[in-house]
Parts: C-alpha cells; sequence; structure tokens
C-alpha cells in the first residue's frame, strides 16, 4: 500500500534495543494522514528513537516502519517529509538563506524556485530580515525557527517536529501553533513530539503515549479525552449515604467539605447523580461536567502502564 | 537531470564552500605560500651564486654551469615539494575530518540526512567538493613549486607533470582515509589518526632508506619498510615523485635523503596500489556510513 490511501505513518512491532536497554518495545502506530498528532511520552521513553527510525537515521532491530506506505529507511520515503530535530544545529558559516536553498536544492527544486521557497520559508518564521546574517549569529530560539522553516520547504506531506517550542519564547511558541493549523490546513500531517502537553492538547487531532519503549494509549484525542468524564457535585448535606449512591455511578476521586470528584463512563452518569441527590434528600448546588485534560489523561496513562 | 545526480553535486557544493570556509584551510594555503616564496627566493640566490661562479669567460653557455643548475633543481625542487605535499596531507586530515566528523559530531548531517538523500550521496558528494578544493589548493602549491624552479632556475624539474599528480594523488589517498576514518571517529580523533598513518608511511620510506645503507638485517627493514609504505602509500607517493625528479643522477639521487625512500624509491606498482587504496578508502567509509548511526 502507498500514496494518498495509506497512513503517513505507521509502525509494526519496532523494537530498538541499546545493549540492555530497551528503547522501543514491539511499538505499533498508525497516524492517519492530514491529521495533526501528538507523540507523548517521558524523558527517555523512546519518543526520539520512533523518530530517528522513522527518518532512516537508526535502523530497528526489529518490526519495520513506513512512510506514506513506503519502507522508511529508503531515501525515497522521505520525500515531502520536514523535520525538525530535537538538538538542532545548521552550518553556522552559512546564512540563513544559503541554508534553505541548499535544503530546497536538495529536494530536487530548480534554482529559481529553490530560492523562492527559501524566501517563503523564511517569512513564514519570522526570519526575513536576518536571512542574510551567519547562522553562527543567530540566537538559539532564531535557529529553531530556522530550522521549522528548513523542515517547511518545499509543501511536504508530513512534518515531523520533535520539540518544536523548546529554545522559542511565548511569541515563538504562538508562531508554532499558528504554523501547526496552516500546516493542517494544507492537509498536511503533522507529528509532533512534544513534552507541552497543554501545547499538543490545543493542536492535536490525535495522540499516542509511550513509556518505556511501550505504546500505552493511541487514539483520536476527543474520543479519549471522552473516554474518562469528571463531574463535580456540591450537594448538602453530603451524608455516607449518599457519597455511596454516588460512588455507584462512578468512582469518587476526591471530597472536600460538601464537594466530590468521581470519574463516570459517560454523560448518561449525569441524570443519576442529579437523582442519586434528590433521593437522598439534599440540596444540588452544583454538577458539573468537565473533560478530561490531556495531563490528567497522560498522568493516569503512565500509572496505569507502569508496573 | 534527475533528483540522484543533482543531491550528489548539491553535496559537493556544499562541501566545496565549507572547505573553502574553513580558516584552516586559509591558513594551510597561507603557509604554503609562504613556503613557496622561500623556495622561489632561496632558488634564486643559488641560481645566482652558481650563475657568478660558474659563467665561462666571454659569457658563452658553460655546460658545466648548465649541470650544476640542473643538479641544483634535482636537489632542491624534491625538497620544495615535500614541503608542498606536507600542507596537502595536514590539509587533507583537517578538510576531510571536518567534512565528515565534524558535521557528525555537531549534528548539522540530522537535518540534510533526513532529506531524500542517501548515504552514499551524502558521503561521496561531500569526498568529490572536498577533493576538488583540495586539488586547487595542492595542485597550484605544486604547480607553483614547478613554475618557480623554470622561472628560477631556467630548468624545469624532470618528469614535473607525474611528480605533480602523485603528489596530488598522496592528497586524494590522505583524504580518502580522513573521510573514512571520520565516518565513526571525532574530529580530533580523526586528525590525529590521519596523522599517524601519515608518520608511519614516514618510518617506512626512512626504513626504505636505511636498508640502502645496511648489508645485515636490510631485507627485514625493506621488508618493514614496505609493509609501513603499503598500509599507507601517502608519503611512498612523494618517495615516488622524488625519485622521478631526481632523475638517474645518482648524486641528485642521493639529495632527495630519507624523503624520497633513497636512491630507487618505490616502485610504480606504488601508484596502482594507492589508487586501490583510494578507492577502497572510499568505498570503506561509505560502507561504514551506511551502517552509522546518526543523531
Amino acid at each position: 500500500m502507498s500514496g494518498a490511501a495509506a497512513p503517513a505513518v505507521e509502525a509494526r512491532g519496532l523494537t530498538r534495543r541499546y545493549g540492555s536497554k530497551v528503547a522501543l518495545d514491539g511499538v505499533d502506530l498508525a497516524v492517519p494522514p492530514g491529521v495533526v498528532f501528538g507523540f507523548l511520552g517521558p524523558n527517555g521513553a523512546g519518543k526520539s528513537t520512533l523518530v530517528r527510525i522513522l527518518l532512516g537515521l537508526l535502523p530497528p532491530d526489529e518490526g519495520e516502519a513506513r512512510l506514506f506506505g513506503r519502507p522508511a529507511g529508503r531515501p525515497e520515503a522521505r520525500e515531502g517529509v520536514g523535520f525538525l530535530p530535537e538538538r538542532f544545529a545548521y552550518p553556522g558559516w552559512m546564512s540563513g538563506r544559503e541554508l534553505l536553498e541548499h535544503h530546497a536544492r536538495l529536494l530536487g527544486l530548480p534554482p529559481a524556485r529553490a530560492r523562492e521557497q527559501a524566501a517563503l520559508a523564511l517569512r513564514r518564521v519570522g526570519l526575513e530580515e536576518a536571512a542574510g546574517r551567519r547562522i553562527r549569529g543567530y540566537s538559539k530560539g532564531m535557529q529553531q525557527r530556522l530550522g521549522l522553516a528548513v523542515s517547511l520547504l518545499g509543501e511536504p506531506r508530513l512534518l515531523v517536529w520533535d520539540e518544536p517550542t523548546s529554545a522559542l519564547d511565548p511569541l515563538g511558541r504562538l508562531l508554532v501553533r499558528d504554523l501547526i493549523l496552516e500546516e493542517r490546513r494544507r492537509g498536511a500531517t503533522v507529528f509532533l513530539n512534544s513534552h507541552l502537553l497543554g501545547e499538543v492538547e490545543r493542536v492535536s487531532d490525535h495522540v499516542a503515549v509511550i513509556d518505556r519503549g511501550r505504546l500505552l494509549r493511541q487514539g483520536a484525542l476527543a474520543d479519549l479525552l471522552q473516554r474518562r468524564l469528571r463531574v463535580v457535585v456540591e450537594a448538602e448535606p453530603l451524608e455516607p449515604p449518599l457519597l455511596e449512591a454516588l460512588g455507584r455511578a462512578g468512582s469518587l476521586l476526591a471530597r472536600e467539605g460538601g464537594r466530590v470528584e468521581l470519574a463516570v463512563p459517560d454523560r448518561e452518569a449525569l441524570p443519576v447523580l442529579a437523582r442519586a441527590v434528590a433521593e437522598a434528600g439534599a440540596r444540588l448546588y452544583r454538577l458539573e461536567p468537565r473533560g478530561e485534560t490531556l495531563e490528567e489523561f497522560f498522568v493516569q496513562a503512565l500509572e496505569e502502564g507502569r508496573p | 537531470m534527475t533528483r540522484r545526480p543533482r543531491s550528489f553535486l548539491e553535496m559537493a557544493r556544499y562541501a566545496a564552500r565549507e572547505a573553502v570556509r574553513n580558516r584552516l584551510a586559509w591558513i594551510g594555503a597561507g603557509v604554503g605560500l609562504l613556503l613557496l616564496g622561500l623556495y622561489g627566493w632561496g632558488l634564486h640566490a643559488a641560481v645566482a651564486r652558481l650563475g657568478t661562479t660558474g659563467a665561462a669567460p666571454g659569457g658563452t653557455p658553460d655546460p658545466a654551469a648548465a649541470l650544476e643548475r640542473q643538479m641544483l633543481v634535482q636537489g632542491f625542487a624534491p625538497l620544495a615539494l615535500w614541503l608542498a605535499s606536507l600542507v596537502g596531507v595536514a590539509l587533507a586530515a583537517v578538510l576531510g575530518a571536518g567534512a565528515t566528523a565534524g558535521e557528525l559530531e555537531a549534528q548539522v548531517a540530522l537535518a540534510t540526512l533526513a532529506r531524500p538523500l542517501s548515504r552514499a550521496e551524502w558521503f561521496l558528494g561531500k569526498a568529490f567538493g572536498v577533493a576538488l578544493v583540495l586539488t586547487g589548493v595542492l595542485g597550484g602549491l605544486v604547480l607553483g613549486v614547478m613554475g618557480l624552479t623554470r622561472l628560477a632556475a631556467g630548468v624545469a624539474p624532470l618528469a614535473w607533470s607525474r611528480a605533480a599528480a602523485l603528489v596530488l594523488l598522496e592528497g586524494w589517498v590522505t583524504l580518502a582515509v580522513a573521510l573514512l576514518l571520520g565516518t565513526r571517529l571525532a574530529p580530533l580523533a580523526t586528525v590525529v589518526a590521519t596523522v599517524f598513518l601519515y608518520g608511519l608511511s614516514l618510518v617506512g620510506e626512512f626504513l626504505g632508506f636505511l636498508a640502502g645503507f645496511l648489508s645485515d638485517g636490510s631485507r627485514t627493514l625493506e621488508n618493514l619498510s614496505t609493509v609501513l609504505m603499503l598500509l599507507f602509500p601517502a608519503s611512498g607517493l612523494y618517495a615516488r615523485a622524488a625519485n622521478l625528479m631526481a632523475g638517474a643522477n645518482p648524486l641528485a639521487g642521493m639529495a632527495t635523503g630519507p624523503l624520497g625512500g633513497g636512491a630507487s624509491g618505490p616502485s610504480g606498482a606504488l601508484t596502482l596500489w594507492a589508487l586501490g587504496y583510494l578507492a577502497a578508502a572510499l568505498a570503506g567509509g561509505w560502507a561504514l556510513f551506511r551502517g552509522r548511526e546518526i543523531g
């Protein structure tokens, strides 16, 4: 399978060891085309190892990875892929414009089009004024912007951004968010490897959580977060029989005075909770459902995944 | 042009520009020019001295003076060529290490190799680009030696074009080895290892020179010399060049001294060995780089 119908990124049984340490342990992953995919995990979880395998920088010990149906590792699989490495570094002796034109030519663009694409990419990341300066004079944030520009060249179908905001100020982070949304509108797939859960939650359609080389969860963000609805109930008096009744509708997470927080399977639990309060003869002041945040989901996934 | 040759040429272009902007390359070229200037000045002074002592009465051509000039050239030019070759070896080690080890250590290669570019295009493209710059600098120095000799002494060194080609080959072999080592070692370690190998080949050359003087045990020395020169044929190529320039004149042959590997010097087979060595080093470098994990 290849082309438009194939997943943008696909991994099957991907395993990679560094000596006795297992960096990836049979990872199965599928990223549909055209989505923003948040790849989450704590430090050392195996995120960067997976990215390096996808880009042919590292061979897997077992399993296989494909980009748009093409085996990762082959140069043609990287056609239409833009990459921003976590530890980005660019030749200090070049100017930003020269670097972009060099990368554009590596994409096979003729010189005039390479110049045009370089100028466009520089404009998108706000580096037009620094385009002629040597990269060694750039700040870390400017270098990361330059890396973003490099990855945007040639209108890629897949963008792989590894911690794209690590060196950016708040304005830079807003820029990254805008770029992600623009690229999604264009139809590109964005594979976002980030620690910043709030950032990922704002823009991602799909997420996966990895820890100690094992993939713990993956799916559409809305589905994953809705699976675990939380409800805050405030009632007076909150006697033990009422607490027991509420506990039957969901699991009790926290209690503070007349306020309890429960995890319930879905929104159908809400009328059940209201009825339980009424039947207990208590007064209901608040019945507030709220979706789980990505941070809560992430922490929960890690806790459940660890032995 | 399809993408493949275009990627190769783009990497070559990049590597050549990188080498040209390397300060050490400029320092090397500057030192080479300085040595060239000193050589030209020294040779001119020596020829002028010969001119005052060896002129025939009445200004008629003096065969003895012409022979003296020829011998002077046969003795001096190989020494100047050796200095040029030394600059070439140093440049090859530094530029080769920078092109592979430097880029890999600094992680600059990460973004480039994530492009639709094969490892062969990256490695061989860089090798070609750096070789172009090295050929420009070293070729300039070598031709400078030959040209200055002709200018100052009125006599061109013997077999100058073959000698020049051998010294260029010496530079390319050194470059290929530095590129190969740079796929696995850090930049400084690459330079040190390359220079160490060159040192071994110099020792081999010197042992060959000594073997010429010894009757007992000279076979052992000769064998050791051969092994060392085959291990890294760089210095042996210079020795061959020096012997070609010294010609059949035994005195001039001696003048090349240990740097010329003695009066006989290495055989022409060394050139073939070096060409095979160059190809093997590039192929080995590519094979090592292909299996290397990046990042």
